[in-house]
């Protein structure tokens, strides 16, 4: 019989991962799982998100899991918790520390078991990438491809033109 | 421009329903793939994206919106509108609100958009013409406006009224304070719209009359509304400028608390005079710029506390170095003549640990004397100390061997012993120093002069002399003691040299005779650089000791004047001025003479001198240096004047100098 306040998550490319249930239950996908399935020592596996990914999930949670306490409190309103994460901590800018294809990954993960302090950072941490830079700067930053013709390019700089009535 | 079109109908709603299709396509493919496959952000999902986009500024929106096609296609896209104006509410919440005839992202362009003219191009046109609702420079609202009086000249097929169905601006471009002038775009699309109704009219089509009418009074009604919202939006940018400043001031106020709470004494008005000039931005305190604040503020907010806690109780803490004062004054009346050169100053002595404990204690308790008895017990100890710390201080400027090079070889032999670092060094005949000392520019803000008494400059024989240059600032007790930040005085190479040639020539050993011994040699120089003096026709030249050479050498030196040669005299010659020099020295008339044991019996002839240290302290084998001396070793005394000059001839002529009260004339000794 394994340890009841422990379970095992099972990433997409099969790695297993013994986790405390107080961590896990910073997912709501998981939290509802965990409670339809009753005590149980079977694994759960977590399709879409691959051992990596994982890692750095739990990784957050362990790290939040007091956080977590304090948001589920019956006096702490959803605004609360939000303002809790208006700025990002040195901790969690230095977790988001990553190459891009991972920091997305995270947040799609997040995303996916439904982790909102996780989707929260992260989209703040990409937010603040993307603060005061062109048009040009972004795209150079996330690599993204200019599919704008010349001209458009042209219109574009011309946007005062939006002014037609809606 | 197909581009607009797209956006505008998706803006509009009406054709959303196909657009939406093509979003959500995007969306539904872009999730399914692998996100490696893909440049990461465009293929997030819609509500991952929508978190992002809710934390960033309108201005950012903007940017985003003119990477990619399908940024656009998103964020234009009517369901993008929340997005817009919670951008906008949320970062600046007093900015003017999006009228309901436009659309938010042509809104967030306008207010927020990069500052060129929308026209031209032109960069940073701050200006937003509300009532035109386009931002535009000067140069275009000039050049693309037309006034009422030019209609008809401009546009000779339009009819006046025309005009009353267009927004206008006043008082811009060169038009008078009341003097509309209209974009002529907007009349050139107005009259187009008004022809298509006349054609209709002229077609014979029913209602069309009624129609036209119509349309003006609407149009009329709308201009007029356009006026109301500019009107608004004008207030709504002032308020801007003050929500603005309410940010600015909340970032400050945060700031403040966080250097307070650091708990180290740091007050509100600390930290503000310290970030007086530090950039605010209207946006919270973040972790990261606080940790940037605090590096770079701290030491200012630490000055500016030291200051304010100095300031607080300034009149408690200067009625409590009264009492030092009182009672050093006392100590150092005990102290003998010679030795005061040696001994620290009020300003010095109310830093001392034990003085500054009780200066610096409970500013509401009542201090007296006997509250500085334990200081005034330590402070011999403390004294000896001070010495020691001057001394070392002095021997750490003894230049190193290799810095002698720099003199050249006319008055600097290589191979000469250089100056030892001991403290016995200190008492040389060879050790001499220059004061840069200057009251009135310690940061150097003007050029001291010498003359003007702006600089001390003066040059100092040995340790006691140097010892009371160190204490320039002694009639500063007042202020808050401490260190100096420098002490003015400085060893001097060439006097080193100098002084090095002259024991020499005395056949002494430089690295052994002191001082005083130098002193007491009694031999006599003239310059043989500088022009002889004329005297009742006579041509002399002045006969000085060496403390007067080096000092006329040093100082020529430092004029610019070159090299002077000293030319000692022979030993006849010298005799005869040693006796004419000791004449002089015992003359009744020549006060020059200090008690080496009192501190009140100073300024007197030899003789009234000899007596009172005869008599008032028991010593009758009297000593100069010890129970008398002579006011010119006093540091900080004037080099005196050449007492005696000497023609080609061996004639000698003598004068003396006198301190209280002077005496005019000399006395002539003709040999």
């Amino acid at each position: 019989m394994g340890d009841s306040n422990r379970l095992t998550l099972v990433a997409s490319d099969g790695g297993k991962f013994v986790v405390d249930k107080e961590v896990v239950q910073m997912s709501v996908l998981l939290k509802n799982m965990i409670e339809d399935l009753g005590e149980t020592d079977e694994s759960i596996p977590i399709p879409n998100v691959t051992s990596p990914v994982l890692t750095k999930v739990i990784e957050f949670c362990e790290n939040h899991r007091t956080d977590a306490a304090r948001t589920d409190g019956p006096n702490v309103d959803g605004d609360d918790a939000r303002m809790r994460t208006a700025v990002v901590s040195d901790w969690d800018r230095q977790f988001f520390d990553v190459d891009q294809d991972l920091m997305f990954e995270i947040i799609v993960a997040a995303n996916y078991l439904d982790i909102k302090s996780l989707v929260d950072v992260g989209c703040k941490v990409v937010a603040d990438m993307i603060k005061g830079k062109s048009p040009q700067e972004i795209r150079d930053l996330f690599d993204i491809v200019n599919d704008f013709s010349p001209e458009e390019e042209a219109a574009l700089r011309k946007e005062n033109e939006w002014a037609n009535d809606r | 421009m197909s581009l607009q079109t797209t956006e505008h109908a998706n803006i509009s709603g009406t054709q959303a329903a196909p657009k939406r299709q093509k979003v959500d396509a995007r969306i539904a493919t872009s999730s399914s793939k692998s996100l490696k496959s893909l440049s990461g952000l465009p293929n997030l999902p819609f509500d991952i994206l929508f978190e992002i986009f809710s934390n960033i500024a309108p201005k950012d929106l903007l940017h985003l919106s003119r990477t990619t096609k399908a940024f656009r296609q998103l964020l234009l896209d009517c369901r993008s509108t929340t997005v817009w104006k919670a951008a906008r509410q949320r970062t600046f919440p007093g900015a003017p609100e999006c009228p309901e005839d436009v659309s938010e992202p042509f809104w967030a362009n306008l207010v927020f958009g990069d500052a060129v003219c929308g026209n031209c191009g032109a960069k940073n046109i701050r200006r937003v013409f509300f009532e035109l609702r386009r931002r535009l420079c000067a140069s275009c609202i000039k050049k693309h406006s037309v006034k009422p009086n030019q209609l008809k000249s401009r546009f000779p097929d339009y009819d006046e009224g025309i005009l009353q169905l267009v927004p206008y601006v006043t008082g811009v471009g060169g038009g008078g304070a009341n003097v509309k002038q209209y974009w002529m775009a907007d009349v050139v699309e107005m009259a187009e719209k008004m022809a298509k109704l006349q054609e209709a009219i002229d077609e014979g089509s029913p209602d069309s009359a009624q129609t036209i009418e119509d349309f003006k009074s609407e149009q009329i009604a709308r201009v007029e509304a356009r006026f109301e919202d500019a009107a608004r939006c004008y207030d709504g940018m002032h308020g801007r400028g003050e929500t603005l400043q309410e940010m600015k001031e909340a970032r400050l106020k945060e700031i403040c608390s966080r250097f307070v709470a650091l708990g180290l004494g740091y007050e509100e008005s600390d930290v503000r005079l310290a970030c007086r000039d530090l950039k605010l931005l209207a946006a919270p305190l973040t972790d990261r710029a606080w940790k940037a604040i605090k590096k770079e503020r701290e030491s200012m907010v630490r000055f500016h506390r030291e200051w304010r806690v100095e300031h607080q109780y300034q009149d408690v803490r200067r009625a409590r170095r009264k009492i030092i004062e009182k009672l050093y004054n006392r100590y150092y009346f005990d102290i003998k003549p010679l030795d005061i050169f040696t001994v620290p100053e009020l300003r010095q002595v109310c830093g001392f640990p034990e003085f500054l404990e009780v200066v610096n204690s409970d500013h509401t308790r009542e201090v007296a004397p006997k509250d500085f008895a334990a200081a005034m017990k330590k402070l011999p100890d403390r004294i000896t100390g001070w010495q020691k710390k001057m001394e070392t201080y002095l021997v750490d400027r003894i230049p190193q061997a290799w810095e002698y090079t720099r003199l050249g070889p006319e008055c600097w032999d290589a191979t000469a012993p250089t100056m030892k670092h001991e403290v016995s060094s200190l008492e040389l005949a060879t050790y001499i120093t220059t004061c840069d000392y200057h009251e009135h520019c310690p940061n150097g803000k003007f050029t001291p002069r010498k003359d003007r008494g702006d600089w001390c400059g003066d040059v100092a024989f040995g340790r006691r002399e140097t010892f009371g240059h160190l204490m320039h600032d002694s009639d500063l007790g007042h202020l808050p003691p401490q260190e100096p930040l420098w002490y003015d005085v400085k060893f001097s190479m060439e006097g080193y040299a100098l002084a090095t040639r002259l024991v020499k020539s005395l056949g002494l050993d430089p690295s052994i005779i002191t001082v005083l011994q130098m002193d007491r040699q009694k031999a006599w120089f003239t310059c043989a650089t500088c022009d002889p003096e004329e005297i009742e026709g006579t041509s002399y030249r002045a006969v000085i000791d060496w403390r007067l050479f080096v000092n006329h050498y040093l100082d020529e030196n430092e004029k610019g004047n070159g090299e002077h040669r000293w030319c000692r005299l022979d030993e006849a010659m010298s005799e005869l001025i040693r006796k004419a020099d000791d004449e002089a020295r015992d003359d009744p008339q020549h006060t020059i003479w200090c008690c080496g044991h009192c501190s009140s019996f100073l300024f007197k002839p030899k003789d009234i001198m000899l007596k009172h240290v005869r008599l008032g302290h028991g010593i009758a084998e009297s000593m100069e240096e010890r129970d008398y001396f002579r006011e010119v070793v006093r540091p900080g005394a004037l080099a005196p004047k050449p007492l005696h000059y000497i023609s080609r001839d061996g004639k000698i002529h003598s004068t003396h100098i006198t301190f209280d009260p002077p005496v005019s004339s000399a006395t002539r000794v003709k040999v």
